[in-house]
């Protein structure tokens, strides 16, 4: 082979790569949540950006068992709907959930800031989109911890919220080493956990199941 | 390899990816908002008929009639004219538009950096009155409007956001970056110079405005060029066609490939798929005085009387042969090349 075609093979290998090299210089992009604060800025409500979209823009509703269940629960509730169509994805997102907690940070009193626009986002007046929760690569953050959340928001969730973002973080690490952040990821991502958080993914086929994921 | 063909390939490698990285989350049209001091709306227009009025002095006319609907099909129906399969495919997107469509009230449509607008009135603001995207789940919904300000506004202006949507729809495929040419071509459905427009005018503003294909006789043309046809002396279209069928004298021919159109819509040439003119294939091959190697590209030709007169098969070979056959009565002649010539 001669030099100039092994240099270009290198430099295409690069570039195809180099999204992913650039992004991992910086704070990789963060979760959302619906927030509705008082006049003094304290949350009155507050709600996974997912299950909003979902809700509202999609008439899903989201079922992850009484409210009395905890978030972990909840969140392997969610996966295990996803055993039959997809055994592989379950065991890795089962696997992801169970370490979530051991791999992120809880701070108080953050604004978690970002330039990520997330796809189109509509959401009740009164509230705003804020971000709950940030992911960093490499030693960022004491311990080799990978997540930071804002607990301000955190314990303003309910269960569904708190399992459904939980879902979400395990939906999207898939991707970290193979495909650039997208927007449109969190998007399909959002999507995915809408499904699986509720029993519209039993009225599915698995050919519906594997066109739906072909697509995401 | 040299230097030039070596920074070409390295320019591709490293624009690629950024040139192919768009959009490809959701769009939408975009209001005019104005207010009163108390915060209650003055007035609202769709941001696509503000430009066209007040920058490019086009003005709009949806016909006489006051309702959406109505006119909707006025548009659809002057569109017809001039490129009836778009205005097809148009007016199935709007008949399913409401049936695709959620209205939501008391949200905030996060504005989508995709309107590119010159200016706007000094004390008003761009809106996001509607949002579409791509369904993923098929119970999704496509369209969504912003319910807090639809019944504010005015049914022309009603009219032209649905429109908005369904070019929009459109656009995306032709990988529009921001919705800037999309109201230009709202504005320009929307008004009476589509009117007063022929065949030749509608395929400039096609091609202005980046909306893809034109129409000729059912075909698509994919891909065309405005210009001047020294041979005929007057302006022609040539354009490609995936695959088609035409009707000439009362016969159907599958065509691919190059067409060449006059202004005045009379077919000069269409390139059509080889197996059609097995006789003439065979005669050709008979009567060829030269070896053909590789395959034939054929090609319909009318004279000026819309008479069809002959068939064109050029069949490259390492040189450039022509062979031109006369329906009815074959004549093979070798083209002699600029070598031969001497």
């Amino acid at each position: 082979m001669k030099p100039i075609m092994l240099f270009l093979i290198v430099l295409i290998s690069f570039n195809f790569a180099q999204a992913d090299i650039f992004n991992s210089e910086k704070v990789l992009p963060t979760s959302q949540a619906i927030v509705c604060r008082d006049l003094n800025h304290n949350i009155l409500e507050a709600q996974l950006y997912d299950y909003y979209e979902a809700k509202v823009l999609r008439d899903i509703n989201i079922n992850l068992g009484s409210s009395n269940v905890v978030f972990l629960e909840k969140a392997l509730m969610a996966i295990e709907r996803l055993k039959k169509y997809d055994h592989k994805r379950y065991v890795i997102y089962r696997s992801r959930i169970n370490d979530f907690l051991s791999q992120t940070l809880f701070k108080e009193n953050i604004s978690i800031d970002s330039e990520e626009y997330s796809g189109d986002m509509i959401y009740p007046k009164g509230c705003k989109i804020e971000n709950v929760l940030k992911i960093f690569k490499g030693d960022d953050l004491p311990g080799n911890k990978k997540y930071l959340i804002n607990s301000d928001i955190w314990n303003a969730f309910d269960n569904n919220s708190k399992a459904g973002l939980i879902i979400h973080e395990a939906m999207l690490q898939r991707n970290i080493f193979t495909l650039n952040y997208k927007i449109t990821k969190r998007m399909h991502a959002r999507t995915f956990n809408s499904l699986i958080a509720s029993d519209l993914i039993k009225k599915i086929t698995q050919e519906e199941y594997t066109d739906f994921i072909g697509r995401i | 390899m040299n230097n030039c063909q070596l920074l070409f390939i390295l320019l591709c490698v490293f624009i690629t990816p950024y040139s192919l990285a768009g959009h490809d989350t959701g769009n939408g049209g975009d209001g005019l908002i104005c207010k009163n001091l108390d915060g209650t709306i003055k007035s609202i227009e769709l941001l696509d008929y503000y430009e066209a009025t007040v920058r490019d002095l086009i003005p709009i006319n949806l016909g006489p009639d006051n309702q959406y609907q109505s006119m909707l099909s006025y548009v659809i129906k002057r569109l017809e004219q001039l490129s009836p399969q778009r205005a097809k495919i148009y007016q199935e997107q709007l008949s399913a538009f409401l049936i695709e469509t959620k209205f939501l009230n008391d949200t905030i449509f996060l504005d989508i950096p995709d309107s590119a607008h010159d200016f706007i009135p000094a004390g008003c603001s761009i809106e996001q009155l509607a949002i579409q995207r791509k369904k993923l789940l098929k119970y999704d919904k496509k369209y969504f409007i912003n319910n807090d300000y639809w019944p504010h506004l005015p049914p022309r202006d009603q009219a032209g956001l649905l429109l908005h949507e369904v070019i929009y729809t459109e656009a995306l495929n032709y990988g529009h970056q921001n919705s800037k040419l999309v109201r230009k071509f709202n504005g320009y459905l929307s008004s009476d110079q589509i009117q007063n427009h022929d065949w030749y005018d509608f395929a400039s503003m096609i091609q202005k405005f980046k909306m893809g294909y034109i129409e000729y006789q059912g075909l698509i043309l994919n891909h065309f060029g405005l210009g001047f046809c020294p041979d005929d002396e007057q302006y022609c279209i040539n354009g490609y066609v995936d695959s088609g069928v035409l009707s000439l004298n009362g016969t159907n021919y599958q065509i691919e490939g190059y067409v060449n159109i006059n202004r005045n819509k009379t077919l000069n040439c269409a390139d059509t798929v080889a197996g059609q003119f097995v006789t003439i294939n065979q005669k050709i091959r008979e009567l060829a005085p030269y070896k053909v190697k590789q395959r034939f590209r054929w090609s319909l030709c009318q004279n000026n009387k819309n008479k069809l007169t002959e068939a064109v098969v050029l069949a490259p070979d390492g040189y450039e042969h022509c062979t031109k056959t006369l329906l009815g009565s074959f004549k093979c002649q070798k083209v002699p090349t600029a070598g031969e010539n001497q």
